[in-house]
C-alpha cells in the first residue's frame, strides 16, 4: 500500500512538473485566437483560418481556443479569461463597452478598417476596437404553404400581422414560435418592435439613453413592448417558459406554428431542406408599413491591449477578411451578410437570395440590446434585458412596471462604473 | 505518551496546504472583494467600505434571490428529513426486497445534476411530457408546471430531492443501525406498536443522524447552483434565480465582482448562522444510550 | 406473530412500490435511449418496439467518447486517491491527538463544508495560473483536494475515533514509525471508510460541470460530464439522443456504486456518521 501511495504521489509531481515545464519557448511568435465555437463554424473552420495564415506567415504559431462547452458564452467566458490572466491575443467580440474601461482592448488605427463597408461603426467615443465581420438580419420566417391554404397574405401593416395571427389562430394553427427558457430566442421579435416603434423614429436614441436625456419607460418603448406581449399571450402557446430554441425551430420546421421571428442565421436551417413546406421571410411591420429592418452587427474581431505581437495580430486580423475563401466560409454557414467593401460571393440558398433583394432600400436600426459603440447597453443590461425584461413582459408581467425596473438597474449599472 | 511533532506536521501538512490554498484563500478574498468596487477585469479597485451590502440591501432581485434560495432550502430539508426518516424506518429491515428498494432509492444519487436535468426536463415537458402524457391517458388536462415562478420553483425543488434524497436516507438507516436491538425488543415486550417505537425510541434516537442530514441538507440548500442552473437557468425573468446564480450573473454578465462577492458573503453568513443554530438545538436533544 | 409477518410483507411491498416508482424516470431514460426518434414521440412510457442501437452509436461518435472515459476515469481515480490520502493521513491526527490544538484544527478542517462552491472557482484559476497548472490535468486535482478536503475529513475523523487507539499505540511502542503505523496498521482498518469516501467523491468528481469546464479549459480536455453537457446543449429535442448520452455518462458511475455498495453502507454504518 504505502508503496503504491509512494507512486501515486511521484506522479502526480511529474505530472505537475510536465504540465509546468510544456511552455517550451520557440523562435516563432505565438498568438492566441479565442473564436466562437458554433454548430455552423465548428471548431475545424477557426482552425483553418489559423493554417491558412500560419501558411501566410511562417514565422507565426496561432493557437485557437474557444469557450469550454457549448453552454458558455465565449463573450462571458473572455472575461473569465481576462480576470485571471489569460487574456486571448485576438479573439471575437460582443460587447467591447464592456473591456474598455479596463484597458483590455487595443485600438484599430484611423483609416485601418477601410476594406470595411462601415469601418465607423460601433465606435466608442471615436475610437474603433472591434473590426465587424458580419451583418445579421432579423425578420420573420413563414410557412409558405400554411399561408397560401388559408389563403393569407404577408402583412404589410402591425394590424394585418394580428389579423394573420387570429387566422391561424381560428384555424388552430400555432401562428407564432417563441419560447422563453434559452433566455434569447424571444429577444428577436421585442428587438424587431423596439426598431419599428421606437429606433426608426428616433436613431440616435441609444446615445440619448447613455446620456440619461431619455427613460426606458417611454411611450413608444411602452407602445413596442405591448404589443410584444400581446403577442406573446394571444399567438405563442401555452408554455412559452418550457420552449427551448431547439423546440421553437421543431415546431416551425414540423409545420406545427406558421411563422418564426428569428434572425437570419435560420437560412442555415432552410438550407438543411428538412421541411416539407417552402419557407417565406417577412420584416416585421410597423403601424403604417413594412419599411424598417433590425439588423446585428454587433460582432467582430478584436485585439488585446496586452499582446506581446500587436503587429501580427493586426495582419492578421486584416488577413480575415482578405483571405476570400475563408471570409466566404465563415459567411456561408450561416448565411450570413459580408461587411466588407469588395463583395464576397457565396453559394447562398434561394430565400438568402430573396431576403437580400427585399431589404435592399429599407430603414436599417440595430438591434435594441446589441446597439454597439456609443449606444451600447451598459454592462449587465443586455443580459437583463434577454434574462429577464423581455421574458417577464413575455409572462404578461405589467410593461410599465417592468420598464421603469429597467431605469433603476440602469442607474445601479452607472452607479456602479464610478 | 509523546508523540513526535515532525510527524504530526508531515501528516497533517499536506492536506491542509491544498485545503489553504483552494479553500480558504479564495474565501479571504472574496471577503476582501465584498468591500471593493473591483469590476473583477480590471487591474485596480478601491475600497468602498460596506456600499456593497448597503445596496444589496436596496436590491429587490437580490431578495428575489435570497427568497428563492431559502424556499428551495426549505422544501429540500423537509423533504429529504421527513421522507428520509420515514423510509430509513421502513428500510433497516433485511430482506431481499428491501435491499433492492434501498439500491433503487440510492441510484438517483449518484447521477450528475446534468442528467438529472436532462431526463426531468424531459419527463415534466408541459407538451410532449411524460407526466402530462400519463395525465391526458386518463383523461385529465395537463399541468403546465413552468406556469408560475412558484410552481417552477417547487419543480426545481422535487427534482433536486429526488437527485440526493438516497444520500439521506442511507444515513438514516446507519444511524437506525447503531440503535441497540435490546430496546426495541423489550419495547416489543411491554407491547408498544410501531407506531409507539417510532416516536419514542426511533425519532429521539435519531438525533445524531437528524443533526447531520439537517446541516447537510440546509447547507445543500443554500449552496444550490447546478440544478437551477441547468433546467430554468434562473428565470423566467430571475423568477427561480438562487444567491449563487445571483453571484455568478453580477460577476460575469455585470462585470460587478466586488457586488457579487458581498452578496456570496452574506449567504456564507446565513449558511454559518443556520449550521450553529442548528449544532445548538440538536446538542439539547441529542440522547445518549 | 403471523399478524407481524403479514405487517412486514406489506411494508415490504409499499417500500417496493415506492422505489419502483421512484426509478421511473430513470426507467424512461433507459427504454427511449434504445428507441429510433419517432417512437419515443408517440409511445414514450412503452418498452421499444424497434429496439435500437443507433443512438449510442451516434452518441459515441458526435462526441469522441474513449477521449472523455479516458479523461474521466484518469481524473476521477487520482482525485480520489490524493484525497483519501491527504485526508486519512490528517484526519488521522485529528482524531488521535488531544486537546485544543487539534479541536480547533476539527472546526476549521470542516468550515469548507459551508462554503459555496461559487466562491473558490475563480481565485483558484489564478493560482493554478501562476503555477503553471492552468488547463491540466494535476491542476484539476489539486483543485478537488482543496474542494472536497472537508467532507472527507469529515467521514474519516468520525471512523478512525471508532478504532481502540490501543492498536496504534502498542506498535508505537514496539518501535514502529508513525507512517508504518498508519499504512500497515490503521490504514486496512479504515477501509469501509474509504470505500464510503470512494463512492462519494468519485460520483462527485464524475458528476462535476462546471469546474472541469474552467480548469481544463479549451485545451485541457473534456470529462465526460462536460462532454454531454457539451454535446446535450446542440440538440435539446433529440431526446433519443440525449437520452443515450445520459445512459453513456451514467453507466460507469453506477456500475462503481453497485459494485461497493456493500463496503460502502457498511463504511457509513460503523461510526462515519457519528461525528
Amino acid at each position: 500500500m504505502k508503496r503504491i501511495i509512494t507512486l501515486l504521489m511521484a506522479v502526480i509531481l511529474v505530472l505537475g512538473m510536465f504540465a509546468g515545464g510544456a511552455v517550451a519557448e520557440t523562435a516563432k511568435s505565438k498568438i492566441v485566437f479565442c473564436v466562437n465555437i458554433q454548430p455552423q463554424l465548428p471548431v475545424e473552420y477557426w482552425q483553418s483560418i489559423a493554417d491558412a495564415y500560419m501558411a501566410y506567415n511562417p514565422s507565426v504559431e496561432v493557437e485557437i481556443i474557444g469557450q469550454p462547452s457549448s453552454n458558455v458564452d465565449v463573450f462571458q467566458y473572455e472575461k473569465t479569461l481576462l480576470a485571471t490572466g489569460q487574456f486571448p491575443d485576438v479573439m471575437v467580440m460582443q460587447n467591447p463597452a464592456d473591456f474598455v474601461p479596463s484597458g483590455a482592448l487595443l485600438a484599430f488605427d484611423e483609416g485601418e478598417l477601410d476594406y470595411l463597408l462601415d469601418p465607423n461603426i460601433g465606435k466608442i467615443d471615436g475610437v474603433q476596437y472591434v473590426a465587424n465581420y458580419k451583418k445579421q438580419v432579423i425578420g420573420v420566417f413563414y410557412n409558405k404553404d400554411i399561408f397560401a391554404a388559408n389563403g393569407l397574405e404577408v402583412p404589410q401593416t402591425y394590424q394585418a400581422f394580428l389579423d394573420v395571427c387570429e387566422a391561424l389562430k381560428a384555424k388552430e394553427i400555432l401562428p407564432v414560435s417563441i419560447g422563453i427558457k434559452d433566455g434569447w430566442p424571444q429577444i428577436m421579435l421585442a428587438n424587431m418592435l423596439a426598431g419599428t416603434d421606437l429606433l426608426a423614429n428616433d436613431t440616435s436614441w441609444g446615445i440619448q439613453r447613455n446620456a440619461d436625456t431619455v427613460k426606458f419607460n417611454n411611450p413608444q418603448l411602452v407602445k413596442a413592448m405591448e404589443k410584444y406581449q400581446y403577442i406573446c399571450q394571444n399567438y405563442a402557446g401555452d408554455s412559452l417558459p418550457s420552449i427551448t430554441y431547439t423546440q421553437m425551430l421543431e415546431q416551425f420546421f414540423t409545420g406545427k406554428a406558421a411563422m418564426l421571428p428569428m434572425g437570419s442565421w435560420v437560412n442555415a436551417e432552410v438550407a438543411k431542406a428538412e421541411q416539407e413546406f417552402e419557407v417565406g421571410w417577412f420584416p416585421m411591420p410597423g403601424d403604417d408599413n413594412a419599411n424598417v429592418l433590425s439588423v446585428f452587427v454587433n460582432e467582430g474581431l478584436s485585439i488585446s491591449a496586452m499582446t506581446k505581437y500587436p503587429d501580427v495580430c493586426k495582419d492578421f486580423v486584416k488577413f480575415f477578411f482578405a483571405d476570400k475563401a475563408l471570409y466566404s466560409d465563415f459567411l456561408k454557414g450561416e448565411q450570413l451578410f459580408s461587411t466588407t467593401k469588395e463583395s464576397v460571393p457565396y453559394e447562398m440558398i434561394p430565400l438568402r437570395k430573396y431576403i437580400e433583394e427585399a431589404i435592399a432600400g429599407m430603414q436599417e436600426v440595430e438591434g435594441f440590446e446589441s446597439m454597439t459603440g456609443d449606444a451600447a447597453f451598459l454592462p449587465g443590461l443586455k443580459d437583463y434585458y434577454t434574462n429577464k425584461l423581455t421574458q417577464n413582459i413575455a409572462i404578461g408581467n405589467d410593461v410599465a412596471t417592468e420598464l421603469d425596473n429597467f431605469d433603476k438597474e440602469w442607474d445601479i449599472a452607472k452607479e456602479a462604473l464610478n | 505518551m509523546k508523540h513526535n511533532k515532525l510527524y504530526d506536521t508531515l501528516f497533517l501538512a499536506p492536506g491542509f496546504l491544498v485545503y489553504i490554498i483552494f479553500m480558504i484563500i479564495p474565501v479571504i478574498m472574496c471577503f476582501l472583494y465584498s468591500f471593493t468596487n473591483w469590476d473583477g477585469i480590471s487591474a485596480s479597485f478601491r475600497f468602498i467600505g460596506l456600499k456593497n451590502f448597503v445596496n444589496l440591501f436596496q436590491d429587490a432581485s437580490f431578495f428575489q434571490a435570497l427568497k428563492v434560495t431559502l424556499i428551495i432550502m426549505v422544501l429540500t430539508t423537509l423533504i429529504y428529513n421527513i421522507l428520509g426518516i420515514i423510509l430509513a424506518a421502513l428500510l433497516n429491515d433485511t430482506g431481499k426486497l428491501l435491499g433492492f428498494s434501498r439500491s433503487a432509492i440510492f441510484i438517483p444519487t449518484v447521477l450528475s445534476a446534468v442528467v438529472v436535468a436532462f431526463i426531468w426536463s424531459y419527463v415534466m415537458q408541459t407538451n410532449g411530457g411524460v407526466i402530462n402524457a400519463i395525465i391526458e391517458m386518463f383523461g385529465g388536462t395537463k399541468v403546465d408546471f413552468y406556469a408560475t415562478p412558484m410552481t417552477t420553483i417547487f419543480m426545481i425543488s422535487g427534482i433536486i430531492c429526488w437527485n440526493s434524497l438516497g444520500f439521506f436516507v442511507v444515513i438514516y438507516i446507519s444511524t437506525l443501525t447503531t440503535i441497540p436491538q435490546e430496546i426495541y425488543e423489550a419495547c416489543k415486550v411491554d407491547g408498544a406498536g410501531w407506531f409507539y417505537r417510532f416516536f419514542h425510541i426511533t425519532l429521539p434516537l435519531l438525533a445524531p443522524g437528524i443533526t447531520i442530514n439537517c446541516i447537510l441538507s440546509v447547507a445543500g440548500g443554500l449552496k444550490q447552483y447546478d440544478h437551477v442552473k441547468v433546467i430554468t437557468g434562473g428565470g423566467p425573468g430571475g423568477a427561480t434565480q438562487t444567491v449563487t446564480l445571483f453571484g455568478v450573473e453580477k460577476a460575469f454578465e455585470y462585470n460587478r465582482r466586488g457586488y457579487s462577492s458581498a452578496a456570496i458573503i452574506i449567504l456564507f453568513i446565513i449558511i454559518v448562522i443556520f449550521s450553529i443554530v442548528q449544532l445548538a438545538i440538536s446538542k439539547k436533544h441529542e440522547v445518549e444510550y | 406473530m403471523s399478524m407481524m409477518k403479514i405487517g412486514g410483507w406489506i411494508k415490504r411491498i409499499l417500500v417496493l412500490i415506492f422505489a419502483l416508482v421512484y426509478l421511473a424516470p430513470l426507467y424512461i431514460a433507459v427504454v427511449n435511449a434504445v428507441k429510433p426518434y419517432d417512437e419515443i414521440i408517440k409511445s414514450p412510457l412503452t418498452l421499444p418496439k424497434q429496439f435500437t442501437l443507433n443512438n449510442f452509436v451516434e452518441a459515441y461518435q458526435s462526441s469522441n467518447m474513449l477521449e472523455l472515459y479516458k479523461n474521466s476515469i484518469v481524473i476521477t481515480v487520482s482525485s480520489v486517491a490524493l484525497l483519501i490520502l491527504l485526508t486519512s493521513m490528517a484526519a488521522y491526527i485529528i482524531a488521535r491527538r488531544k486537546g485544543k490544538v487539534y479541536q480547533m484544527l476539527y472546526v476549521f478542517s470542516l468550515a469548507g463544508i459551508m462554503i459555496p462552491p461559487v466562491v473558490t472557482l475563480i481565485p483558484s484559476i489564478k493560482t493554478l495560473s501562476a503555477l503553471h497548472l492552468l488547463y491540466t490535468m494535476p491542476g484539476l486535482l489539486l483543485f478537488y483536494a482543496g474542494t472536497y478536503f472537508s467532507t472527507t475529513i469529515f467521514l474519516y475523523v468520525g471512523f478512525i475515533k471508532t478504532i481502540p487507539a490501543s492498536l496504534d499505540e502498542s506498535a508505537f511502542i514496539d518501535g514502529a514509525n508513525p507512517f508504518t503505523t498508519f499504512f500497515r496498521i490503521i490504514f486496512p482498518l479504515i477501509k469501509p471508510c474509504t470505500a464510503t469516501a470512494i463512492i462519494f467523491l468519485g460520483m462527485w468528481i464524475w458528476n462535476d460541470f462546471l469546474n472541469p469546464m474552467y480548469i481544463l479549459g479549451f485545451r485541457g480536455g473534456k470529462t465526460i460530464t462536460t462532454g454531454i453537457y457539451n454535446a446535450i446543449g446542440a440538440y435539446t429535442s433529440m431526446w433519443n439522443l440525449v437520452f443515450a448520452n445520459v445512459m453513456l455518462a451514467s453507466l460507469p458511475i453506477i456500475i462503481l456504486y453497485l459494485c461497493m455498495q456493500k463496503m460502502f453502507m457498511q463504511g457509513l454504518t460503523s461510526g462515519a456518521v457519528k461525528g
